[in-house]
């Protein structure tokens, strides 16, 4: 339960640091490729999470963003839009026989199948939330659209990577 | 309140994510300009609707003073106008300072009353002689020729117009020079008459009759009205004209009041004149 706590406040830290510090600073194809990383850290939390700690994570999350990107509630409103709709999605993909608490929604715990469909939901409601809210205007609307795609799936493809790197590594570690 | 407490326990997830997100979008919105302007002028969309159309009525009001002020600018502009000069210095002689002298000034009135469906009308304008208007001062109208002033006091004077059949000016004919008494015979408030064209003059239908300097009242070249039709009365060696004249009395706003400030030294020398003779 500690070693859980302590993994999640590190985890944080670090998806934090490496979205302003890395992912930032990556602008691809003119504006229209913008990966975020930090909604891992919304995927990755224990399944036993209440949905109230959820929101409040998520809600922190989005603020450490946007402090840094000094777009005050842009991040956080996404966040916890994404942060609700996770409970939601969680019930609806859930496996029959309910979730086993001790799982964790990784790809190595749940299979391929069931996370996809679980990151690649919410990771669209995240970036159609965020495009969107920041464009905030019917000009440039398909224009929005297309930056929501290319950018989700960028960001699809570095969770997708990150189920094989950080996960991996630390369960060969223990 | 047991059941209102289930009912929040059994969808705080919802509540609580509802008020995070107006949290979220609240520090959103007011942190961020564009946002907010977005948000701000849809929802004054109806206010700026209101605003519009008030403004699109209250621009008639508002017209008058826009008119009276682009009439004084006008009356300015015709002052200095070439015509209004009177060329004082012949081209052989030494040119001094000054070469020409003014012989019009223009001041701006409205007509605030219009009579058309009489025999005797008469405009009445909102200046008087504490304006400058004086008696025998010619009016125009932007379209052309209205008439002159024969009646003032402090604030107000009355017009005799072309549309009175007391009325009458000497007019020409601006192609060929060829004049005549402009008349009106009290029927059509739209069409007046010419008499006593010479025979000879070479008119025809759509010429363009314009007021004549020897009136002493109206500068020359002022419009008056189009041939509409050239008739010869039986057994005169006069032409008589119908013309339609410029101005449309049924909605005479603006006009300009015309002050010769060469009339007395005209009248003068032409009263000198024919006294010379009578006593010869």
């Amino acid at each position: 339960m500690i070693g859980d706590v302590i993994r999640i406040v590190l985890r944080f830290v670090f998806l934090v640091l490496l979205q302003v510090v890395v992912m930032n600073n990556i602008n691809l194809a003119s504006g229209l490729l913008v990966p975020f990383i930090y909604p891992l850290f919304i995927l990755m939390l224990p399944l036993r999470t209440p949905g109230w700690l959820v929101l409040v994570l998520s809600l922190v999350l989005g603020l450490s963003i946007d402090s840094f990107d000094n777009t005050m509630g842009l991040h956080a409103s996404a966040c916890v839009a994404m942060g609700y709709f996770r409970g939601v999605i969680l019930k609806m993909i859930s496996p029959r026989e309910g979730y086993d608490f001790t799982q964790k929604p990784t790809i190595q715990s749940m299979g391929t199948n069931w996370f996809m469909s679980y990151a690649v939901t919410l990771v669209l409601i995240h970036h159609v939330w965020i495009f969107n809210l920041e464009n905030f205007q019917f000009d440039f609307f398909f224009r929005t659209q297309i930056r929501v795609l290319l950018s989700a799936a960028m960001t699809l493809g570095l969770v997708y990577l990150s189920q094989y790197m950080l996960y991996q590594v630390r369960e060969r570690r223990r | 309140m047991k059941n209102f407490f289930a009912f929040l326990s059994k969808y705080h997830k919802e509540f609580l994510a509802v008020i995070l997100q107006a949290l979220c979008l609240s520090f959103f919105f007011i942190h961020n300009s564009f946002q907010r302007s977005v948000l701000i002028s849809s929802s004054n969309q109806v206010v700026g609707e209101v605003y519009t159309q008030k403004a699109s009525l209250t621009k008639y009001f508002n017209l008058i003073e826009q008119v009276d002020q682009l009439a004084a600018e006008n009356a300015i502009l015709r002052s200095k106008n070439r015509d209004a000069f009177y060329f004082a210095v012949r081209k052989n002689y030494r040119v001094g300072d000054t070469t020409s002298l003014q012989q019009y000034q223009y001041s701006t009135a409205r007509a605030i009353n219009a009579t058309t469906n009489l025999q005797f009308n008469f405009l009445t304008l909102n200046r008087g002689s504490y304006q400058g208007i004086e008696k025998d001062m010619g009016v125009l109208s932007p379209d052309g020729l209205v008439g002159v002033v024969v009646n003032v006091s402090g604030n107000y004077s009355t017009v005799l117009p072309i549309i009175n059949t007391n009325f009458t000016a000497s007019v020409e004919v601006k192609r060929t020079k060829n004049f005549g008494l402009l008349k009106w015979d009290g029927v059509d408030p739209r069409y007046a008459k010419i008499e006593d064209i010479a025979n000879h003059a070479r008119i025809v239908k759509g010429d363009t009759i314009v007021s004549r300097a020897s009136s002493k009242i109206y500068p020359t070249g002022v419009m008056v009205g189009i041939v509409e039709k050239i008739e010869q009365p039986e057994g005169s060696n006069y032409l008589d004209l119908k013309i339609r004249l410029a101005v449309d009395y049924t909605k005479i706003t603006t006009v300009y009041v015309v002050n010769n400030l060469m009339k007395q030294e005209q009248m003068k020398l032409e009263q000198e004149t024919a006294q010379t003779i009578e006593t010869k």
